[in-house]
């Protein structure tokens, strides 16, 4: 599903993925840990082709995104850590912007979903609350029935009711492809079904998700673990 | 498409129903106080129209989405930017004329409460002013502030514009045909999409820089061709080969012993000074083009008998810069700024050429016969070549 064959990214002198090899099998839930910084934004910013590579090859869905950016981005779904669409949207108007631009869009399953997450579809996004403008989002990617799910730190700055409709929302999307970048140890428990640690540009452990960190209460203690090894 | 253009339509509407709605009453009160004979009104009332529309909504379009971080979301789009940027420039476009119809029939309006005579709307520079606000909207990918775009324009039509203006300041009297005006002005309209379109792909991956340098390589490559013809239309004006057959020679002297002439001529382009060696038919160009000889007074030097050659640039307007040329040698050996006023001189030639009694004038023009000398007579014919004319027989000595 997703393929990272020796990619490196740079911004100015900071490298941010060096040279990083890294796979997503479908149908698996991927939670994709790490420190702020780390490069997880900039790892699935490169699968959607915003961002090009400096070096290596990226493969999403079998399309390179760079070069076939439109195949790629059909069938895959992104959620950024905030609502980044127009303040006067409406969740409605979002689906109906872009529905046009997905030829599986699925106009029942976006429905389902508004219903299941309570999402309120005539509010514009500047009324929402943090935890509504998520959902809202989570709706719009699921919408077209993506084949592959990218979750940029959705649950990042939510209350913990927010965070659990949104968590929820991810959850009941099962059997989707998804890739979720988050710092919460908490989330990888409950929806990863394996876990991948990012450090320093580099993949430093790829693994089942109780390999990786741990059972229940062990998981910040294993996470920290990981990382201090990485670095030293 | 459809789906952008409501986009764009939903979140500028507010920017178009306010021109709509303010924007002729503002222009007919606004005109209606300018005094008769002033301006044109409706001229003025269009360029009002079509500034505010360019600065309103073309400074913003692409400044708005980074300033509210909307533009990461239409990055990720599956329909690519070619749909976002046609959308927006069908919106600007769109939004241009209407506000400029408004404006011009606001004052068209103005015109007809005030009683005024109709003056029919001025085109002349209907181009340069919708590719100007066309340029802002393009300039305005490159910057993170809406509010920078209009003087960033500014600087890029004149950095535009400097080149040409500089040659043609260089070259008094280089005139560009108005066709290939025409062709300059009217590119500028296609010219700041076509920049404004690879400019919002250079957003594709990253942000301003990569736009700004993507554009401005574009703009450079844009405005190049337009510097060349200028340059070649220059170098085609300054270029001079007295064997040429536009060259004429128009006016001369020649030096003691006959060795030397002193010519101005000219192929189709300003004056040439040319120093010519009738033993050898060598020649040399003095001076820069535009430069002439010129008998003045005092140029009897220890009795040598000499040429002034004069230049047009002046220190103050009112002097000129002068190189006296040895009529023996045709070697310069002295240059300074003239005693003489500017007007003086001018005044002079159009009285009479001074002459000494040792230089002989050769004029062209009036085909009058120029020198005797030792039973030689030197001269022009047909304004292109000069002949020496001994014992009946003639020699062509310049050119060779």
């Amino acid at each position: 599903m997703i393929e990272f064959q020796g990619v490196s990214k740079r911004f100015g002198k900071r490298v941010v993925l060096d040279a990083l090899d890294f796979s997503l099998a479908p149908g698996v839930v991927t939670v994709l840990l790490g420190r702020n910084g780390a490069g997880k934004s900039t790892l699935q910013r490169l699968c959607l082709g915003v961002l090009r590579p400096d070096a290596g090859r990226v493969e999403v869905c079998g399309d390179d995104p760079v070069r076939r950016p439109r195949d790629v981005r059909r069938v895959v779904g992104y959620v950024p850590d905030k609502p980044d669409v127009y303040d006067w949207m409406t969740p409605r108007e979002l689906l109906r912007f872009l529905k046009p631009q997905y030829p599986t869009w699925n106009g029942d399953r976006a429905t389902r979903v508004a219903e299941q997450l309570a999402v309120p579809l005539d509010t514009p996004f500047k009324s929402l609350s943090r935890g509504e403008g998520m959902k809202a989002m989570l709706m719009a990617a699921l919408a077209p029935d993506p084949q592959l799910l990218l979750l940029d730190e959705p649950f990042a700055g939510l209350d913990p009711v927010a965070r659990e409709d949104v968590l929820k929302g991810v959850i009941r999307a099962g059997g989707q492809t998804i890739l979720c970048a988050t710092h919460d140890l908490d989330v990888a428990a409950r929806i990863a079904d394996r876990v991948a640690v990012l450090s320093r540009g580099k993949i430093v452990a790829h693994g089942p998700a109780e390999e990786v960190v741990g059972a229940g209460g062990r998981a910040p203690e294993r996470m920290r673990e990981i990382l201090e090894e990485a670095v030293a | 498409m459809i789906p952008h253009l409501w986009k764009e339509w939903r979140d500028h509407r507010a920017v178009i129903l306010g021109i709509v709605a303010l924007l002729p009453p503002v222009i007919f009160a606004a005109l209606l106080l300018i005094p008769e004979g002033t301006v044109a009104l409706p001229t003025a009332g269009a360029a009002i129209g079509l500034a505010a529309a360019a600065f309103a909504l073309g400074a913003d379009l692409i400044p708005g989405e980074v300033r509210r971080g909307t533009l990461m979301f239409l990055r990720r789009l599956p329909g690519g930017l070619g749909a976002v940027f046609a959308a927006k420039a069908i919106l600007l476009v769109g939004a241009l004329v209407l506000s400029t119809a408004l404006g011009f029939g606001a004052a068209s309006l103005a015109e007809k409460v005030a009683g005024r005579p109709a003056v029919a709307l001025d085109w002349t520079y209907a181009p340069e002013a919708l590719g100007a606000a066309l340029w802002i909207f393009a300039v305005a990918m490159w910057l993170p502030r809406g509010e920078l775009a209009v003087p960033a324009t500014a600087l890029c039509l004149g950095a535009f514009v400097l080149p040409m203006r500089l040659l043609l300041e260089w070259n008094p009297g280089l005139k560009l045909p108005a066709s290939a005006m025409d062709v300059g002005r009217w590119a500028l309209v296609p010219g700041a999409l076509l920049v404004a379109w690879l400019s919002f792909r250079g957003r594709r991956f990253g942000g301003a820089w990569g736009s700004a340098w993507r554009g401005l390589a574009v703009t450079l490559a844009l405005f190049t061709p337009a510097w060349g013809y200028v340059a070649d239309r220059a170098g085609d004006w300054r270029h001079f080969d007295p064997r040429d057959a536009a060259c004429r020679l128009d006016w001369g002297l020649v030096g003691v012993g006959g060795r030397y002439a002193f010519l101005n001529a000219r192929c189709g382009g300003p004056n040439h000074a040319l120093v010519v060696d009738l033993e050898t038919g060598s020649w040399r160009a003095v001076g820069t083009p535009g430069d002439r000889f010129e008998c003045l007074p005092g140029t009897w030097i220890g009795g040598q008998p000499v040429v002034a050659h004069t230049e047009e640039s002046t220190r103050d307007s009112r002097h000129v810069w002068q190189n006296y040329y040895d009529g023996a040698t045709g070697e310069r050996f002295k240059s300074g700024w003239s005693d003489m006023r500017m007007e003086d001189v001018e005044a002079r030639r159009a009285k009479q050429v001074y002459v000494p009694r040792e230089m002989p004038v050769l004029h062209a023009r009036d085909r009058l016969l120029g020198f005797l000398n030792d039973g030689t007579t030197i001269t022009f014919r047909d304004q292109r070549t000069i002949v020496r004319i001994r014992d009946g027989k003639e020699e062509q000595l310049f050119p060779r």
